[in-house]
């Protein structure tokens, strides 16, 4: 569906900018089925890694909305473009696919650095034992061609990242190994190796440990910045050739059966999918409106609230859908409101009532202060879900406690039987006068 | 002033003609007048603002209320306050001071002087002095006569331990409050001495606008039972003094009971316990007192004692036993440190922290009283020698008032009223003593039978001349000397707004330092309206006041941990205080150094203050040790700790000092510490300075959002960089794959990577 929408769906409406930079002009030709898709989507734009004129960042706005770096060998971009260029540009926004290969230059290894992800040294492959093309193989002995079968290997992520399951084996070609720094949050894997890949100088004897085996390697990894721009990091440009892409079938040697067998190569569904939420074409989501009232239907007040009042909150959540903003569907997973102070007092979900309104309701705590509500979702593949408003949050008003309660009737009582006794006291000694003496003196 | 002392002198000596009581008006009139007038020092040296740090809560409580109406101010909740608690205004204030500037607002403006509210702020403290004046006036003459009346008056009108805190701008509790406390004390005597129910119910009204607007009628409800009770001790009890009391303290007590912030407090407090149990006391005695009327003296009059010492000890252990029952709240940690003086140290460091409440040193007694402390002792002696029942209270008036000024610099105000009056009391005998004419002693002696002794005659008689004129003149020039001495020192040293500072160049003229206010007005016109400012507690009220920002602590300490949590993110490293000020919500941070200038109460000063605070809340993260030096020194040069380099205090007080040259030959030089600062090349990570002011005295930081880039690599890349290149502009880069070689994809050599 996604692959529909990004294929076909918004030919007319305003193009996303893409820059996408090359090693050589004959790459347009050797990628073509990847660049033509992505050509029909974005208003594409093609640089030479070393192009003197190779520019991201302008005054500090970004000139571009998506980079895609084709361009592994690259020891120095060309024009002002370095590292902290590409830091920039993810800073403002911008979304980032870097594509290395085994023989990686320090520009890629060092951008990969600048995000936390470490390659292998140049010259080295991810290589397997295994599932190697038996083909390719007899020309080139290094089995540094090989597929993974999508069940063994971690095809990480959640749908909006690689689409519904249903992924056969994936095509490999030519990678350099590719390690996630365990402190970096924000990186994930995409795919992962299987346990009998490793990662060495073809046809070298191993004189010491390899940087990465089995399933330490990756070969796609996500990251989304907190400012949900998007960066994927490839570990092997060549997959993505057209030659591989279009192999239909890798031809492997079956160990158990002991002849050689086929799996289908997915390598072309797993392409749209990534650059699609590469680009921010996929698992895009804001919320584009926030409204908490008073669930009383007399009084709307929604400035302030008093304490223990039933409130209600709606929020309306979007998706990016073919270049436009359009209201979630149904099947968005649950959203999550915080009704906080230092602490969250409350913590509900939303009731999904379709149209993409989310709605909730609850009773304001009985604790006065300044209140957050807060939505705050992170899911792996969406963007973040962030919203966060003020609200004060009043004791009641000196005249709105119970005026009479049962309890104090005693002291009403007493009270007013008090003030009778004293009148009738002052009364009595005013207006008594003791006779009995005078009477009998008289 | 001398006008006032040489006419007191001689009012004594013209009793019963018009021109005495006409002369007493004329006087008290001009010495309001004189108090109002020379406490607008502070108005005419800089302008009419509000001064210091809790009058600026006070004006913004006032102009709420004037704003809105009462009951909203009643129910104000203020959001802008300790974030993110908030306050409740209307419940934690005493309202007395706001009702009263608003009502003279409001008479003003109906009358149609249009007044801006804070210009009635400013003034409503004088106005009230000279309306303390007269209080003391009626006070002292209810316990003496008119002349020391007068001479009281004349004295509380320009004694610099009252101006301190009644000068124009100073709008604060205690500016009205000294008028309502010398006004109940002579209620009560004018009641305790009719014993009529009249007098009694307007102390207790007097009482009731005392508790509405300082905490401190604290001190007039234990008083008055303090006095009831040695009235009792000595026998002196009569039924004036059972009607009087009693009147005054139930219906004192049960209007106390309606100011919010009071609350049930009277009856569950250990502050008012005394009250209440004089009041069972006197209960019983009065009954037991009725009943030996009815009994035979003999018979009775032994028990008598006995039942009443029975009675007092059993309402004293049940004072006693409710309190252990938890029924009645024990003292109060603010109380209780009035009478151990180092619990406040140990147990709340946030009383101790503040200047105006350390012990008081004697060079102020001078200071605020010239040379009255030597002469009230004289007073005190004449009184306890011609004591009686209205004149012992004015003995423990004048002993508690002693002890409270020891322990805390500002109960000085409590101070002053009464060795006023006792310093009115002795000059007054004494200019009877020597300047009453030979032909007037006899009319006086009638005048004042009960003051007078017979010896005291004999010495008159027999004083020459010569003398009397030299001991006239004498106290004559002292008098001048006090005059003249309470000037200099409200002009000099009390006249200050605080707000604005000022110092003299070195040909005379002053210099205005107004960096608070331009801060302030930074912050009130850079910032979003809800952003959230974390500064010492100090700053609090000023910040709310004239930035209109939210403030996590203020001067009103009612949270102590909230503070502590304050101390503790100025305490810790930058990482640390970082996450504390994530989980406040903390947008700036504000700090005032006074390095640059040599303005000593900057927070480098009071950081022990806040690692103290910190480190009772949280024993585990802080520790004071840590941030002295190995020499056990308070330093901020280069044998400073570790800890302390680290904190963010330090940083942010100091950040880009060390470019500055303050001093000859070193750059970095703290002017208030006199050092050479040890860290200069300081860098911040999670803040960036916002601004500064001219003076370098407020210094504002920006909290940074966390980054929105994901971490670079903790460790070194595998494969060492080749080479190390400074990026140009318009380059030409570089492929690994390729043969450098002219533009154009034509001449390009193929990837060599296969496909």
């Amino acid at each position: 569906m996604i692959l529909h929408a990004l294929l076909l769906g918004a030919a007319f409406a305003a193009r996303a900018k893409m820059l996408v930079v090359l090693e050589n002009d004959r790459m347009k030709e050797q990628y073509s089925s990847v660049l033509n898709q992505l050509n029909g989507k974005f208003e594409t734009h093609y640089k030479l890694a070393d192009d003197a004129d190779l520019h991201l960042v302008k005054y500090g706005k970004n000139i571009y909305q998506n980079a895609v770096i084709m361009a592994p060998s690259t020891e120095q971009f060309g024009g002002d473009v370095t590292t902290k260029t590409f830091v920039e540009f993810t800073q403002n926004g911008g979304n980032l696919m870097v594509f290395a290969s085994s023989n990686i230059g320090d520009a890629i290894r060092e951008l990969g650095a600048e995000f936390g992800i470490e390659y292998d040294e140049t010259g080295t492959k991810v290589m397997s034992h295994m599932n190697y093309d038996y083909e390719r193989d007899q020309l080139q002995h290094d089995h540094s061609r090989f597929s993974l079968k999508a069940s063994d290997s971690f095809l990480g992520g959640s749908e909006p990242i690689v689409g519904p399951p249903g992924y056969a084996s994936l095509l490999i070609d030519n990678a350099v190994a590719m390690k996630i720094d365990k402190k970096n949050t924000l990186a994930f894997p995409i795919v992962k190796c299987n346990s009998y890949c490793y990662s060495w100088f073809p046809n070298e004897p191993i004189s010491e440990y390899p940087m990465a085996v089995g399933r330490d390697i990756s070969l796609l990894a996500g990251i989304q910045l907190r400012n949900n721009a998007r960066i994927v990091f490839a570990s092997s440009l060549s997959m993505f050739s057209n030659k591989l892409i279009r192999q239909k079938f890798v031809t492997y040697w079956d160990n158990n059966k002991n002849e050689h067998a086929r799996y289908q190569n997915s390598v072309s569904k797993l392409a749209m999918h990534v650059f699609a939420w590469g680009s921010n074409n996929s698992g895009t989501f804001r919320i584009s409106g926030f409204q908490h009232k008073l669930l009383d239907k007399e009084n709307s007040r929604n400035d302030f609230y008093y304490i223990n009042e039933e409130i209600e909150v709606v929020a309306f959540v979007e998706e990016y859908v073919d270049d436009n903003w359009e209201p979630t569907s149904l099947t968005f997973p649950q959203l999550w409101l915080d009704f906080h102070r230092l602490d969250p007092f409350i913590r509900i979900p939303f009731a999904n009532e379709g149209g993409g309104k989310f709605r909730a309701t609850f009773k304001v705590p009985d604790t006065y202060g300044v209140f957050n509500f807060i939505i705050w979702q992170t899911k792996l593949g969406h963007t973040y879900i962030e919203h966060k408003q003020q609200i004060t949050v009043r004791p009641l008003r000196h005249d709105m406690y119970e005026r009479f309660i049962a309890s104090a009737y005693p002291y009403y009582f007493s009270s007013f039987s008090m003030m009778l006794g004293v009148t009738l006291m002052s009364f009595a000694i005013l207006y008594h006068r003791d006779v009995s003496p005078a009477k009998k003196n008289n | 002033m001398s006008k006032a002392d040489v006419q007191s002198g001689t009012v004594a000596g013209m009793s019963r003609l018009g021109v005495s009581s006409l002369l007493t008006l004329v006087v008290l009139l001009g010495v309001s007048l004189l108090g109002f007038f020379s406490r607008l020092f502070a108005v005419i040296r800089f302008e009419s603002i509000i001064h210091e740090f809790d009058p600026w809560f006070n004006y913004r409580a006032t102009y709420q209320m004037v704003t809105t109406n009462f009951y909203d101010f009643l129910n104000w909740f203020d959001e802008l306050a300790w974030y993110p608690l908030g306050r409740i205004v209307g419940g934690t204030v005493y309202p007395g001071l706001m009702i009263t500037a608003g009502g003279i607002h409001y008479v003003l403006n109906a009358l149609g002087f249009t007044t801006h509210i804070q210009d009635v702020c400013v003034f409503t403290a004088p106005i009230f002095s000279g309306l303390t004046a007269i209080a003391t006036y009626f006070l002292t003459k209810e316990l003496w006569n008119a002349g020391a009346g007068l001479f009281a008056a004349a004295f509380i009108a320009i004694a610099p331990g009252y101006i301190s805190r009644s000068v124009a701008g100073s709008f604060d509790n205690e500016g009205i409050a000294i008028f309502a406390l010398q006004c109940s004390f002579f209620l009560w005597i004018r009641a305790m001495r009719t014993g009529s129910m009249f007098w009694g119910i307007m102390t207790a009204f007097c009482y009731f606008y005392m508790v509405s607007a300082w905490g401190g009628y604290v001190y007039i409800i234990n008083l008055i039972p303090l006095h009831v009770f040695c009235l009792l001790l000595m026998g002196r009890y009569e039924s004036k003094l059972y009607v009087s009391y009693t009147t005054f303290y139930c219906v004192g007590q049960l209007m106390a009971m309606n100011i919010p912030f009071v609350g049930f407090q009277p009856i569950k407090t250990s502050e008012h316990m005394a009250s209440a149990g004089v009041f069972a006391l006197l209960q019983c005695y009065g009954f037991l007192d009725y009943l030996r009327s009815k009994l035979g003296e003999k018979e009775f009059k032994r028990a008598f004692y006995l039942f009443v010492t029975i009675c007092a000890g059993a309402i004293f252990a049940a004072v006693v036993g409710l309190t252990m029952l938890g029924v009645v709240a024990p003292w109060s940690g603010r109380f209780y440190s009035l009478f151990d003086t180092g619990y406040a140290r140990i147990h709340i460091p946030i009383i101790s922290s503040v200047s105006e409440h350390q012990p008081t040193m004697w060079t102020s007694f001078i200071t605020d009283l010239h040379f009255l402390p030597a002469v009230a002792p004289a007073g005190l002696w004449y009184t306890i020698r011609h004591y009686d029942s209205a004149k012992i209270f004015l003995v423990i008036y004048a002993a508690f008032s002693c002890y409270f000024a020891g322990i805390m610099v500002r109960l000085m105000l409590t101070l002053t009223p009464v060795v006023c009056m006792l310093g009115g009391i002795a000059l007054n005998v004494t200019f009877d003593h020597f300047f009453g004419e030979d032909n007037e002693d006899s009319q006086k002696e009638k005048a004042k039978k009960d003051a007078k002794k017979s010896e005291d005659t004999e010495e008159e008689e027999a004083t020459p001349l010569a003398i009397k004129l030299t001991v006239v003149m004498a106290l004559t020039g002292l008098l001048c000397q006090f005059a003249v001495h309470c000037t200099y020192i409200t002009s000099n040293y009390y006249s200050s707004p605080s707000v604005v500072l000022a110092s003299s160049r070195p040909d005379g003229s002053r210099n205005i330092i107004d960096d608070y206010r331009e801060a302030y007005y930074w912050l009130r016109t850079n910032t979003d309206d809800d952003a959230t400012i974390m500064s010492w507690w100090d700053y609090g009220y000023q910040i709310s006041g004239m930035a209109n920002r939210t403030t996590l602590v203020d001067n009103n300490t009612w949270n102590n941990s909230h503070i502590a949590m304050v101390g503790r993110a100025m305490a810790s490293n930058e990482d640390d205080a970082y996450e504390i000020m994530q989980e406040l919500g903390v947008d700036y941070v504000l700090v005032i150094f006074g390095g640059l200038l040599g303005y000593s109460g900057d927070d480098i000063n009071k950081f022990l203050w806040m690692v103290r605070i910190a480190e009772g809340e949280h024993p585990n993260h802080i520790k004071e040790a840590n941030y002295f030096s190995a020499q056990g020194q308070y330093t901020v040069d280069k044998s400073m700790s570790k800890t302390m380099k680290n904190c963010l205090m330090y940083k942010l007080s100091y950040y880009k000092f060390g470019d500055v040259r303050t001093h000859a030959q070193m750059s970095g030089f703290d002017r208030v510490r006199n050092v050479e600062i040890g860290h200069k090349n300081i860098k911040l990570k999670h803040l960036e300075e916002a601004y500064t002011t001219e003076h370098w005295i407020v210094r504002i930081y920006r909290v940074k959002k966390p980054s929105n880039k994901s971490r670079k690599l903790s460790h070194k890349l595998t494969q060492r960089k080749k080479k190390t290149k400074v990026a140009r502009k318009g380059r030409k880069g570089v492929l690994s794959t390729t043969i450098p070689a002219a533009k154009g994809a034509n001449t390009r050599q193929k990837a060599s990577f296969e496909l």
